[in-house]
């Protein structure tokens, strides 16, 4: 029989020490360079754009998206509204979170909700909408562990 | 190769679980052997990784742009693309290694100092040595999860079963 332990919940004293340091401005420039990435890959995805489709939109190498998207990159205004115009979107929409729900093979969990919905689907997708109803499927590019032994209704 | 993964409460959230792993006759995780080995040399570059962590549990998922994948071709081709590094800032000098289940969760190991000049991991002994570490970690977890000995929740955002992995005499 099959145990259901869950991870045991680790504290470590360490990471609140440093944490305690980390002042709000810092907190609130990292969330925001990380969610700008998100939204500029939701916005590629919806549109079917691939990194270099989008590079060239920009006029930008490859690898410097690949940095845009790693959220670690300090934008400026200039570059966001490059950005925004490539989109052709209202600037203030990069800085707008979607909701994502994430489509696992042969279920879909609702992450940004308390509870889970599910649907019966054979391959695995990130399924993003936005709240006037648009929405989005793009393939994940990789699976949980072995995709096999990986059925939600367990 | 006998292990426990716990979860690392200041960082997992709605978006991601973020685990680590504390080995067998050992206090304390990887992830926090790093910071100690690392926090007064680097304490800057190590509260921006707490940072990146905090924000994926709590707000973005562990997405696959904000990492690079990493590991041997060996590894790659027997098991898929599981082994990771957290992204840097640009003027950080800090890799942390890990695995990572899609945006779900992630499972914090080590990491070293990476000089700029180094391109490839293979080029310090250091990064090897993590990167050796977290794929040894990441095969006995795969095959734990091949198993069924591991799984994953219902709604798909946590591992349950045998997280105290002690009884393993050997895992080849």
């Amino acid at each position: 029989m099959k145990t259901t332990n869950k991870a045991r919940k680790y504290k470590s004293p360490l990471i609140d020490e440093l944490l305690e340091e980390t002042t709000p401005i810092e907190m609130e420039q990292s969330k925001s360079k990380m969610q700008i990435a998100a939204k500029i890959e939701d916005l590629m995805t919806e549109r079917g754009w691939s990194k270099s489709q989008f590079s060239g939109m920009v006029g930008k190498n490859p690898s410097e998206i690949t940095k845009w998207l790693s959220g670690t990159q300090n934008f400026t205004i200039d570059i966001l509204i490059e950005i925004a115009l490539a989109f052709k979107v209202n600037i203030t929409e990069i800085f707008t979170n979607k909701k994502e729900q994430v489509i696992y093979r042969g279920k879909i969990a609702v992450k940004s909700s308390g509870k889970a919905a599910e649907i019966n689907l054979s391959t695995p997708y990130v399924y993003t909408s936005n709240e006037a109803g648009g929405s989005a499927l793009t393939f994940q590019e990789d699976q949980i562990a072995y995709s096999s032994f990986y059925n939600t209704a367990k | 190769m006998n292990y426990e993964i716990v979860e690392i409460e200041q960082f997992s959230g709605s978006e991601a679980k973020v685990y680590s792993i504390i080995p067998e006759g050992e206090e304390i995780t990887l992830y926090d052997r790093f910071i100690e080995s690392h926090k007064n040399q680097y304490k800057g570059e190590i509260k921006q990784i707490n940072i990146r962590l905090k924000q994926i549990g709590h707000y973005t998922g562990a997405r696959e742009n904000y990492f690079k994948p990493e590991g041997d071709h060996e590894f790659v081709r027997k098991y898929g693309n599981y082994v990771y590094a957290l992204y840097d800032e640009e003027d950080s000098n800090l890799r942390l290694y890990c695995i990572r289940f899609s945006t779900v969760a992630i499972i914090l190991g080590g990491g070293g100092f990476k000089d700029k000049s180094i391109v490839k991991w293979q080029e310090s002994q250091e990064l090897s040595e993590e990167v050796e570490k977290i794929m040894a970690y990441a095969a006995s977890i795969i095959k734990q999860i091949d198993e069924e000995e591991l799984y994953w929740s219902d709604n798909g955002s946590e591992l349950l079963g045998n997280l105290k992995n002690y009884n393993n005499e050997d895992d080849e």
